[in-house]
Formats: C-alpha cells, structure tokens, sequence
C-alpha cells in the first residue's frame, strides 16, 4: 500500500533521507523509531507530497505522490504530532469541513457516528475545538480518517504528550483501524507502544534506515536494547 | 470546493466578529467622508446661489430705476450711475457663468478647494482669464481633504490588507494548513476561495456604507443610477485589485509579520510613492512659467497700447466699418469705452503668445501626469472619481474656456449697441445673454481609468499563477 523506493531528501546539501526503501502492507502498522532529526518527519512529509524529494519514489497505492498528489491524498489520512483544528468550529463543523475537502459528505447523523466511533464523547461534538485537549483533537482526526475512508494513515508522534489513558485509547484505535485494512506508517518515540501496537519496527539514524522488524520477532527488552545500540 | 471553503470560511468569520467590526468602523468612515463632501458641495451651491440672487435683485432695481428715470420721476444720476448707460450694466451689472456640482460631487472634493465655481466677466478687462491660471501639481491635492475619494483611495485598501495579510500565513502559523495541504485540494483555489469570500464581504460593506452615507444626506443617487453604478464599479475592481495583491504575497507562504511588511511597503508604493514622483517629475521636467512674469508682461502691453488708444481706434474703425459713427456731429457717449475696445483686441493679440506659452507648458503638465497616471492604481481611482465627481482639472479648463466664451458673448452684445450710442432699456433686462453650465462636452476619462484599473487586475491574477507555479511551497512547511 505504502511503499519508498530509494527515496532520499537532501536540504542544503545535507542529506536528511538517504536512499531508503521499506514497504506497509494491508493491516500494517509500520513504527519508525529514532532520535529527533533522524529522518522520520522527512520521510512522512515526502508521501505527504508537502516536500519534493532528491531522488526515488514515494508511492501509495503504487501511485507516485509527486505525480499524482490529489489522487494519492484521497487514500490518505495524516495526524500530525499536535492536529490543530479551526478554534471557532466545532469538532463536527471541523470534521464536515475537512472531510468536504477530500469530496466526501455525509449526513451529520453519520459525521456524528464517526466521531463517536473515534472515540469522542457525546458532549463534545457540538463544543468549539478551542475547548478541546490535545487528545480530543486526534480524535477527530481518526473520525476523518474513518470518513475519508483512509486505507492510508500516517502518524507523527501522534501520542506524544498524550496521558497514557488516551495514548492507549488511541494505539486500540489504530489496531482497529489496521483489522479494517489501513496501512499505517507512524513516526514515534514510544518504545513500549511501538512493540505492543505496532507490526513492523524501522529504526532510523542519520537519515538512514539501519534496521527493519517485525514486532513478533523480539520482546520489549531486547527491543530497548537494540534500540540503544543502534542510537549509540 | 469553492463553495464548501466559503461556506466553512464563512462561519469561521463569523465567529470572529472581525466583519461586525469591519462593518461599523467603514461606515462611521464613510458617513464622516460623505459629511465633509456634503458640506463642500453645499458651501459651493450656497455660493452660486446667493451672486445668482444679487443679480436678479441688482436686475430688477435697475429695471425699475430705468423706468422712473424714463418718466422723469427721478432727476438724472451721475453719468457713471446712470442705469441707461449701456457701460454701467456692462460694468456693474455683470450675469454669474457658475459651475453647478454634478451630482455625485460629494464623492471627490478634486480641484474644487482649488478653483472659483463662478464668476462675472465684465465687458472690458482680461483678469479673468489670469484668475483661473493657477495650477498647483493635482497629484498633490490627493492629499487634500478627507472626502470619500480620500477614504477609498488610502483607507480601503488597509482595511483589505489588515483583512487578508494572514490567510495563509495564520494557518502555516497555527499548524491548520498542515492538515488542510494533506487533502486532494489545490492550494491556489483553496486560498482563491477564501480571499473571495473576503472580497465579497467587504465589498457588500463598502457598497452598503456608501450608499447608506449619500442617502442619509440626501444625495440623489437613485436618479442618477448610471454615474451610481459607475462608482461603485470602479472602487468595487480597486478593492479586488488590493485583494489580488494580498493573495500574490500570501503565496509567496512567508510569515504574517512578513505578509504585512511587504503589503505595506506595496500601500506606499502605489499610494505614495508613484503618486509624489510624478507629482515632481512634471515640475522638474515640464516647469510653469512664472506667473508673475507673464502678468508683468500682459500689463505692459496694456500700458502701451492704452497711450495709444486714439490712433488704435482710427485703425480700429478701418477694420470695422461697420462700427464707424453714423452722425458724426453727435458725440457718442461711450467713446471712452469704444477706445477701450479697440485697445483690447491690440493688447490680446500682443500678450497673446505669453499666454499660449503658459496654457501650453500647463496643458503639457497635465498631460504628462494624464498619461503617467496608468502607473498607479490609486491616481487611476482618484481620476475615476474626480470624473464622475465633475472635479477634475479638465472639468475646471472646460468651465474657464465657458466663462472666456461668454465673457466674448458679453461684450459682444454691448459693443455694436454702444457703438451706435444706443440706451438700456427696462426691457432689455429679460434679453441679456445668460449662461447656463454642462459638463457634457469634457471628455471622460471614466472609460480609460477602468481599463487601467482592470490591467492592473491582470497584472495581479498574472503574478500571482506565476508566483504559483514557481514557488513549490516548501517554505509553507519549513516550520
């Protein structure tokens, strides 16, 4: 579904990505672990199409995201690290809005029914989101996900600064979302998330990907392990 | 897509109560502007009127003093107030050649703080020509008084550029645009969209606030839809203008404080700047002659010929047989004047090139900034409107060439009379020439103003399609 092909990113002559290559399958949750500038949020902006890259592909759907980005945005959904909304709308206006963007309407009783879905209490679909905590507001990014009817998903830290309450309300979430189908690539610092929401862990370090798994394959300790071996 | 952005944005403006505030801040603007143009236009009429009221009265007791005179009611008064005598009606009884106001005069007080809007050309004497001489640069009077020209040239467009500096900027800033870029959508026409809307709500303000400000003060603008409509259509593609302009530097994706710099440093490019080089570009290439000087002159050839007036009238009466006393046993009473007369035509024909030479580096003045004009939206405007407003410097020549026109129609219905020594009767009254003012002979500039007004729309839709496609947005998310 998702899929980088020797895709690299130079800013200034300074290689952010080099040629990397990995692939997210169906039902996949790919985390992409590493320190701060390793790379992760270059390789989500490029399938984002919001950056050009240097050299390779970025394809979702086999569909190159240069060449055909409003095709390529259609099957996607993003949440980034902080989602930030229109403060003088609602969560429902702000989930009509966004998703009327990517042509998809509904009637409201269906909107509701995503957010409630998302995981969103009743009380707070009718409420501005400048009322609405930062775990609210990734809610309704996964209610926009469900009305877009993503089979894309790509995550930037989308749990950090998140309590653990919310942050696990949010991996079931994704696990959900993964039965249906999504293919999930999510950039994160959370180990222990990573190894129990996750299917396939990619480290990263200095803009390469120096270690692809799956999380059946190793347990927290040793995933904590090779993690620090590879960051040291 | 157009419409689910406009309608979103639509309620997010609304929630902001910036429209409410845009809404009563360029209302109380316009009515304060249409106030002063109102109390212009009214000083001007009041004017006009009140000279037109002397002379009905001056009129009608001369009428009447004629008529006791005639059946010896009264002794005869001093020859020189003597109402008979065709010189004193000539002299002292002058008609008013006034300008009325057009009727959207409210609009743009132009160049009528400038120029007289009446006058009262006698039969001898050319001052009045000298009088309507004076040109002070008319770019500079774009800094005249605060009339509702004044706020939709300079005002407007901040109120465009504080409207819509941030869009995009706001939302990189704010981190909406994040999520908003990650659906299928084109930039240009998501932000096309909103601007649009913005447009629409401000220009509704606008039009409301100026229609609601003439009608409160009573100005006839339903009757006269035409020069209406033109008004509004012509503020209506400025504002447009100002909101192309914000759209290129939004897409430009710098930040909001960068957004607003760059707007104003283009406010004072085209409002300011373009304006006051013109403005000194046509005096330093196309400088007046001193008027002082070519008073001097003219006054010179008057002396001369005036100590001349008798050998000046024997030719006078060759060239005009027709004028040559018919009993030349009877002295003709105004041989004073005839002298005069004679006189004058000598003393224009040899002061004439002084004068073609200062109308001619006037008229080259003018038509350099005429032409210069198309360089900036705002003069284009101001032009636009002193149009429509009948206050442009080619509304004021026009009315100077009437009032040399019927000062010539004036004399000339005294001259043959007096040459024959005829006398002023009661009657006579109802038969003096009049003068009644238009405005439909100067040319409008209405017409080409606009076209400039939409060039620099094209202009604007141009670079911003160009900043478009060369910009690849990836300043929009260096974050």
């Amino acid at each position: 579904m998702l899929e980088a092909k020797q895709l690299s990113k130079t800013y200034h002559g300074k290689q952010a990505l080099k040629p990397t290559s990995f692939t997210v399958n169906k039902g996949d949750i790919f985390c992409l672990l590493g320190a701060n500038g390793a790379g992760k949020t270059t390789t989500i902006n490029l399938f984002l199409n919001f950056i050009q890259p240097s050299g390779g592909q970025a394809l979702i759907d086999g569909k190159d995201v240069v060449k055909e980005p409003l095709e390529t945005k259609k099957l996607l959904t993003y949440i980034p690290e902080n989602l930030m909304l229109y403060p003088n709308l609602t969560g429902l206006e702000n989930l009509e809005y966004f998703s009327g963007l990517a042509n998809k309407k509904y009637p409201k009783e269906e909107f509701l029914r995503f957010l409630t879905e998302a995981g969103l209490q009743g009380d707070a679909h009718d409420k501005r989101i400048s009322t609405y905590s930062k775990g609210m507001r990734q809610k309704v990014g996964i209610a926009l996900a469900l009305a877009k009817d993503a089979q894309v998903l790509l995550l930037d830290e989308p749990t950090s600064g998140l309590d653990p309450k919310a942050s696990n309300e949010f991996s079931e979430l994704l696990t959900k979302l993964s039965k249906k189908g999504v293919a999930t690539l999510m950039a994160t610092h959370d180990l222990f998330r990573a190894k129990e929401t996750g299917t396939h862990i990619g480290m990263m370090r200095e803009g390469s990907l120096v270690e692809q798994l799956t999380t059946d394959q190793i347990n927290h300790t040793d995933l904590e392990k090779l993690y620090l071996k590879h960051m040291n | 897509m157009l419409k689910h952005t406009i309608k979103y944005e639509w309620l997010n403006l609304l929630r902001d109560r910036w429209v409410m505030i845009l809404l009563i801040l360029f209302l109380g603007i316009t009515v304060f502007a249409v106030r002063n143009g109102k109390e212009k236009v009214e000083d001007r009429m009041a004017t006009i009127t009140k000279e037109k009221e002397k002379m009905g009265k001056l009129d009608r007791r001369m009428a009447a003093e004629i008529d006791s005179l005639n059946n010896n009611l009264k002794p005869a008064p001093e020859p020189w107030q003597d109402p008979r005598a065709l010189d004193n009606i000539g002299w002292d009884a002058p008609r008013v050649v006034a300008m009325d106001a057009q009727p959207l005069a409210v609009v743009s007080t132009g160049q009528s703080d400038l120029f007289t809007h009446y006058a009262k050309p006698k039969i001898y004497g050319e001052a009045y020509t000298l009088g309507f001489s004076e040109l002070s640069n008319p770019v500079q009077l774009l800094f005249g008084s605060f009339d509702l020209a004044f706020v939709c040239i300079y005002l407007l467009p901040l109120l465009v550029l504080g409207f819509s500096y941030n869009v995009l900027s706001s939302e990189k800033e704010s981190g909406v645009l994040r999520l908003t870029l990650a659906q299928p959508i084109s930039l240009y026409q998501w932000l096309f969209g909103k601007l649009l809307l913005r447009f629409f709500i401000l220009t509704v303000i606008v039009v409301a606030s100026i229609l609601f400000s003439l009608t409160i003060f009573g100005i006839e603008w339903m009757g006269n839809m035409g020069a209406a409509m033109k008004l509004i259509l012509l503020v209506t593609v400025y504002i447009f203008f100002w909101f192309l302009i914000s759209f290129l530097i939004n897409l430009l994706g710098n930040s909001s404080g960068s957004n607003a710099v760059t707007l104003i440093a283009v406010w004072v490019v085209f409002v300011l700047l373009i304006p006051s080089i013109i403005s000194q570009t046509a005096n330093s290439f196309y400088p007046v002659p001193s008027r002082t000087i070519m008073i001097h002159e003219y006054r010179e050839a008057k002396a001369l010929a005036e100590k001349k007036a008798d050998e000046i009238l024997k030719t006078y009466y060759r060239e005009h047989p027709e004028y040559a006393p018919k009993d030349t046993t009877q002295q003709n009473q105004y041989s004073w004047w005839l002298g005069n007369f004679a006189a004058s035509d000598v003393i224009n024909q040899s002061v004439q090139p002084v004068l073609d030479d200062y109308n001619e580096a006037l008229n080259r003045q003018q038509n350099w900034v005429n032409r210069l004009r198309f360089l900036s939206p705002a003069i284009l405007l101001q032009d636009g409107l002193n149009d429509l407003a009948g206050t442009s410097p080619t509304h004021y020549t026009d009315f100077r060439n009437q009032v040399i026109a019927f000062a010539n129609t004036w004399r000339h219905y005294f001259i043959p009379r007096m040459f024959n020594n005829e006398k002023m009767r009661a009657e006579d009254f109802g038969c003096l020439p009049t003068h009644s003012y238009s405005s439909a002979q100067v040319p409008s500039h209405y017409l080409a103003d606009l076209m400039g007004l939409l060039f620099f729309l094209t202009l604007a839709i141009g670079g911003s399609l160009w900043v478009y496609r060369k910009n690849r947005f990836e300043n929009v998310f260096s974050v």
